[in-house]
């Protein structure tokens, strides 16, 4: 320790190196040398971490890119079934938790810990809202499909409700307004009068809800590990644990709260709002 | 060597009451040196298993009839190796092992950034492994390790999800390891250690973590997708879902072909370090060595498309994937030049990792070379999926990443370990190793341009004779890897104590015990030189003191 | 162990040109990968410690000048070396104008040729020499990739799209064929011969009938002896045409325009302007699409009502319809050939079901007609061969005789047991046969089925 710089700013006592690690909390890692390198350190692990969300989530972008480009107006015609006002009012939501995970992020810098639990506690009222929303939109989809009442009689295709519309891809995949994409149209001339409806196996279209349910999926699946994460820092929070000094898992969960926030704002407009 | 025992506060040591207590103060070790050495003993079983599968394969190759095993057999061996090879030692090899060893010591720091998602990373590590070994007892994956849709998406009767989510936990590995070297690197170096000091080996893997960061999570993504597409039927790439099968393999080598450098970029690091200590002479052009580095790293993820030049992409994409790839060449052989260059005036020891970092040279030259022959697009046209390919990434991945990867272990030994190996042993298997392999992969490049193409079962008659040849090298390469494995656990027992600085090296990792205390260092060293200071008086002073009969 | 060889044959126009270009590279390796390890040596040997006469003392560590040199130096070469492959491999992409042009399709683990004038052969290419010969290739199932060392040629087969290559042979021989893209359990038996021939063997080849297995799986004879065919038509193109019409397609692809689909004359290799805007080359690719998934590509003016005909066509009949539509391309003969098609179809028809013409009528003759086209193009025949050693029933004198099954019952072999097992073979399987009909349960319409039924019905005795 001698060779550093002998005092920091929040002169902390010098760490005991053969300290063991079970007490994280406000005390300083043994290998860290000041509060301040510890916390430089854990914010820019927590960028690096989301690089490589947005390189997972670009992967499905490059093809959704993909197909867009080949199928144009597939894409425009699909959005339009896509519940626009949910999905609107699910990015205001979303929005609205950044505002107040940033407040949290203010209020624990400053040490107010009623108002920090206030804001981790609308954070997490909002994140499930969002999910009841999304979990709304799913079953709205699945119900034409036979999936809401029975999952098991989706996956197998066994159960067809005989619905003119199933935008859960699969075997009972059907685009309402899908010319030739089914097959199921009254037929002319011999080939298709003995056409089963080859629901929407091979149709672009099933490309596009493919691509919708994987991105919005993996996304749910983020807010799901971001409600664990307040939920923890909540817990935290009224442990006590956070104070103005210490304030570091406030501020890394925040980031990766904003982070789910902003993929979002791309799946909005690329999934509900293709024109 | 003044030293005659090993320092009793050493990493190693073990103050535990029993054998539970000692059990669990590896298996719950934040120590990065620790974490080290369960992944060098992880990493090394993967080998060995891999190699295993090699062996069948060569042996199912010495006859053209495709008499030994089944086709279905001989397929799922040579996945079997390229699943186990790549993934589970090749990628983490020497970042895993050598990295989580060196990287803080190197920095003068008392661990890694984030030791618990060290320890992660190894158990994310192991959970990969068993998936993907389970895959293999279960009955194999016959998909070859590029998991090409839609034949691993619909066609395969094998366990290909198993085997896809083994990849994919492994890759969350690599990013926890990734993510804490980045950070380590920036935050936690030692006061008066600027970015152009540091050791080149720090520079390899930063570049390698950066596409380790940027690259892992987009086959992850692909590896799902085509797990979703084969559980429910339903997915983007099977065209018969109205997908498109190459957007796979664009996804696939996005990933893939950055892995390459996150194989051989690591192995750079080695072999700089090795280079420079053992001419005793600072490293030529550590500048150029660096941005080389940083260029192969970003360089590498604009040419994936070469790849795919039959694939059916279009004439325009091919040849700008070609211009880079050879755009990709100059910063490769910017690095052997200056390591060439080093050598000039220096005061050269052949010890055993020293073989291996010139052994390095001469095979990386020459998987460079051929990487310029598929380059060019005309050329990759016929070799392409040819035993040319095969040779060529055996040339950089065996030549390139084990060569480095065993003189890195050979060099940081004493340092690992407090002990010296047999060097007489070393220098021999070493060059076993560098005989064996141009045997095992030199007649590959011939077959490959007579147009054998790989992953085949049977083949016609003509190739028997280079087959045949390749296979007997496969033996003596195999001899090769044993002896170190022999020699090295031997000296656990009987090998001379190293002392803190054997090799008379420079870096901060050599200014502590051997092995190391668990944190590190007593005192947070100060650095206030540049990297492999090494003074030329002491090149001339080593020449001076050579007498026969001394390490050569 | 015939020879040992160390060096490809060169029998295309491009063997020699790669080869210059390989050639040249292995001499820059040389330069660059043989001298490097000699310095690397001499400066092991020369530095070593034990050589106490070398100067160490004045070390350089970095020198711009050497680094520029030895970066530009090889920057040049290997821009040189791209530049050269570069125009070599647009060359070998951009296929000449006239090519003879011969349909691949690779399945696990088969090569199935079909050349235009309707001669088809498995894991083997017959191609002239001195001729441009383009190969139109998709694939049934997986990806796989069509491979001919002695050209230098290879790309890989796609299913759901074509992919397509070029070669002109030089030399007469036979050369390996190669499957290079890994498709499966028996990958490395996806070989094969391509036999360059001399264009007068090869014009006497093409008329040679052969037997072949049809891209479904089921064997066959040649689709039918070439030699029947009018002079001018072009069997692939006719039997394109025939299903053309049977599929209705004329009804909307009207060839005067007024049709409510596009017409398809002189459509091949035009450029079409879409209805959002592009502009698209109707090439083959284009084609599939539009027959597959129509709604992909609409051609500017027409209405999104075509039906998807996916799963309906085998890639064999794809091929035919395309290479139907091509030759609409070419003007002239067209509407020739709409007549002549028919009088072709029937042709044939008569022509090989001379056996039957004696017998009863119970059955529709028209129909059976048409039922017997239907069975060879399925290459059922293939399976049930009229001498009985198929794998498969002998179906000449099946109709309405007591058949045993596997499991032991009897059954009468009437309409409703025929239409069953046309529809799903494996549910009633006879005895002494094993299950390995293919379910044609949707492929085939009821018309279809119908007219089998009939024809079947007429071989009755």
């Amino acid at each position: 320790m001698a060779t550093t710089t002998p005092t920091t700013p929040t002169a902390t006592p010098a760490p005991a190196h053969e300290h063991g690690h079970e007490a994280h909390g406000r005390e300083l890692l043994h290998h860290f040398e000041s509060a301040q390198q510890q916390k430089e350190t854990a914010t820019l692990g927590m960028w690096i971490f989301l690089v490589t969300e947005i390189m997972l989530f670009g992967g499905i972008f490059m093809a959704y890119i993909v197909y867009r480009w080949a199928f144009p107006d597939v894409w425009a015609e699909a959005a339009h079934h896509l519940n626009t006002p949910l999905g609107a009012v699910n990015t205001v939501v979303l929005l609205v938790s950044s505002l107040t995970v940033a407040l949290a992020v203010n209020a624990a810098e400053e040490g107010n810990r009623r108002r920090l639990l206030t804001m981790l506690g609308i954070t997490l009222l909002l994140g499930a809202t969002f999910l009841v929303i999304k979990g709304y939109e799913y079953s709205e989809k699945f119900a034409h499909c036979a999936g809401a009442a029975n999952p098991v009689a989706w996956v197998t295709g066994g159960a067809r409700l005989g619905e003119s519309e199933c935008l859960v891809p699969g075997r009972n995949f059907i685009f309402p307004e899908a010319h030739g994409a089914e097959g199921a149209e009254a037929g002319h001339g011999t080939a298709d009068s003995y056409a089963q409806p080859q629901a929407g196996l091979g149709s672009p279209y099933q490309l596009f809800y493919f691509l919708y349910f994987v991105a919005t999926g993996l996304h749910a699946v983020h807010m799901v590990i971001g409600l664990t994460i307040v939920s923890i820092l909540t817990f935290i929070a009224w442990r006590g644990v956070i104070t103005p000094t210490y304030y570091t898992p406030i501020e890394v969960g925040g980031l990766y709260w904003h982070l789910i926030d902003i993929i979002w704002v791309f799946l909005f407009p690329l999934f509900y709002l293709v024109h | 060597m003044a030293t005659t025992a090993l320092p009793q506060r050493g990493y190693l040591h073990d103050d535990t009451p029993n054998l539970g207590e000692w059990i669990r103060s590896w298996l719950f070790t934040v120590d990065h040196k620790r974490i080290a050495i369960l992944y060098l003993l992880a990493i090394n079983f993967f080998f060995l298993l891999g190699g295993l599968a090699a062996t069948f394969v060569r042996i199912e190759l010495i006859t053209p009839q495709g008499d030994l095993m089944s086709s279905d057999v001989y397929n799922r061996m040579f996945t079997l190796h390229g699943v186990i090879m790549i993934f589970f030692f090749l990628i983490p090899a020497i970042p895993a092992v050598l990295g989580n060893f060196l990287m803080p010591l190197m920095l003068g720091a008392r661990d890694l950034a984030f030791p618990r998602l060290n320890l992660l990373s190894w158990y994310l590590y192991m959970f990969g492994g068993v998936f993907a070994l389970s895959a293999a007892v279960l009955g194999g994956v016959d998909t070859g390790w590029t998991f090409y849709t839609p034949f691993s998406s619909t066609y395969s009767n094998s366990n290909v999800i198993l085997t896809i989510t083994g990849a994919f936990i492994m890759g969350f590995s690599s990013i926890a390891t990734a993510v804490n070297f980045i950070a380590t690197t920036h935050k936690m170096r030692a006061p008066g250690l600027t970015w152009f000091r540091l050791p080149l080996f720090v520079w390899a893997m930063y570049a390698t973590s950066l596409v380790i960061v940027l690259a892992t999570p987009v086959v992850g993504i692909a590896l799902l997708l085509v797990a979703i597409e084969r559980i429910w039927g339903v997915g983007i790439f099977d065209p018969a879902l109205g997908g498109d099968p190459v957007l796979f393999q664009h996804l696939f080598w996005f990933y893939s072909h950055p892995a390459v450098y996150i194989m051989i970029l690591p192995a750079f690091g080695v072999i700089s370090e090795l280079i420079s200590t053992f001419s005793r002479k600072r490293i030529f052009g550590y500048e150029f060595i660096a941005f080389s580095s940083m260029a192969i790293a970003i360089l590498g993820f604009l040419v994936w498309g070469h790849h795919m030049f039959v694939s059916s992409q279009s004439v325009y994409s091919s040849l700008v994937f070609s211009f880079i790839t050879m755009l990709i060449a100059i910063p490769s052989a910017i690095k052997v030049f200056n390591w060439t260059a080093t050598l000039y005036k220096g005061s050269i020891s052949y010890r055993t990792p020293m073989l291996y970092a010139l052994g390095f040279m001469g095979l990386f030259v020459i998987g460079g070379l051929t990487g310029i022959f598929l380059g060019v697009v005309a050329i990759d046209i016929h070799v392409t999926d040819t035993y040319f390919v095969v040779a060529h990434f055996h040339y950089v991945m065996v030549g390139g990443t084990i060569m480095a990867y065993l003189g890195g272990i050979h060099f940081w030994w004493p340092k690992m370990t407090g002990r010296m190996y047999n060097e007489i042993w070393g220098g021999i298997s070493a060059l076993i190793i560098f005989v064996g392999f141009n045997m095992t992969f030199f007649p590959q490049f011939v077959l490959g341009y007579l147009g054998m193409p790989r992953r085949y079962h049977v083949y016609p008659e003509e190739f028997q004779i280079l087959h045949v040849l390749s296979s007997a090298g496969a033996t003596v390469l195999a001899v090769g890897f044993v002896i170190p494995i022999i020699y090295l656990m031997l000296s656990l027992k009987t090998g001379r104590i190293a002392g803190d600085n054997p090799w008379e090296a420079t870096g901060l990792e050599w200014r502590t015990s051997s092995p190391p205390p668990t944190h590190n260092f007593e005192a947070i060293p100060v650095v206030t030189t540049e990297a492999y200071a090494y003074p030329p008086e002491a090149a001339a002073r080593d020449a001076a003191e050579w007498r026969p009969g001394s390490p050569l | 162990m015939r020879d040992f060889p160390l060096f490809p044959d060169q029998a295309s126009t491009f063997a020699g040109q790669v080869d210059a270009l390989y050639w040249v590279l292995v001499s820059l390796s040389l330069i660059f990968g043989g001298v490097l390890p000699f310095i690397i040596l001499f400066l092991m040997v020369r530095y070593h410690r034990s050589n106490k006469a070398a100067d160490r003392l004045n070390q350089v560590h970095s020198n711009l000048a050497l680094e520029l040199t030895w970066s530009g130096i090889p920057l040049l070469l290997v821009m040189g070396v791209f530049f050269w492959g570069a125009f070599l491999y647009v060359h070998i992409r951009t296929p000449p104008k006239q090519t003879l042009e011969v349909y691949v399709i690779g399945k696990q683990w088969m090569w199935h040729v079909q050349h235009p004038n309707g001669k088809r052969e498995n894991n083997e290419l017959h191609v002239p020499i001195n001729r441009p010969v383009r190969l139109i290739m998709t694939s049934q199932d997986v990806i796989h990739s069509f491979y001919i060392p002695a050209f230098r040629v290879k790309q890989d087969v796609l299913p759901g799209r074509y992919t397509s290559m070029w070669f002109e042979a030089t030399q007469p021989g036979e050369y390996h064929l190669f499957c290079a893209e890994y498709c499966g359990t028996e990958h490395s038996l996806m070989v094969g011969r391509v036999v360059a021939l001399s264009v007068a063997d090869y014009e006497r080849w093409l008329v040679t009938p052969g037997e072949v297995i049809l891209p479904d799986g089921s064997s066959g004879a040649a689709a039918s002896p070439p030699v029947l065919v009018p002079a001018g038509g072009d069997p692939m193109a006719l039997v394109g045409e025939q299903l053309f019409t049977n599929l209705g397609c004329a009804g909307c692809h009207r060839m005067d325009g007024a049709g409510i689909g596009p017409s398809l004359q002189g459509l091949y290799g035009s450029q079409e302007r879409m209805s959002d805007g592009t502009v698209v080359t109707a090439d083959e690719n284009h084609l599939r699409t539009s027959i597959l998934n129509p709604g992909a590509q609409i051609t500017a003016g027409y209405q999104n009502v075509m039906p998807s005909y996916a799963n309906q066509l085998s890639e064999d009949q794809i091929n035919q319809l395309i290479a139907y539509i091509k030759s609409l391309a070419d003007g002239g003969s067209t509407s020739g050939s709409s007549g002549s098609g028919a009088g072709g179809a029937s042709g044939a028809a008569t022509g090989s079901s001379t056996e039957s013409a004696g017998a009863p009528p119970p059955f529709d003759a028209a129909l059976a007609a048409q039922g017997e086209r239907v069975f060879t193009n399925l290459g059922c025949v293939g399976c049930h061969r009229s001498d009985g050693a198929g794998i498969g029933p002998r179906l000449e004198g099946l109709y309405n005789t007591e058949q045993r099954l596997a499991d032991g019952s009897v059954v009468t072999a009437d309409e409703a047991y025929l239409i069953e097992s046309i529809r799903n073979a494996p549910a009633k399987v006879v005895e002494g046969y094993p299950p390995v009909m293919p379910v044609y349960g949707n492929q085939l319409s009821d018309d279809q089925v119908r007219q089998l039924v009939e024809y079947i019905k007429s071989v009755g005795d």
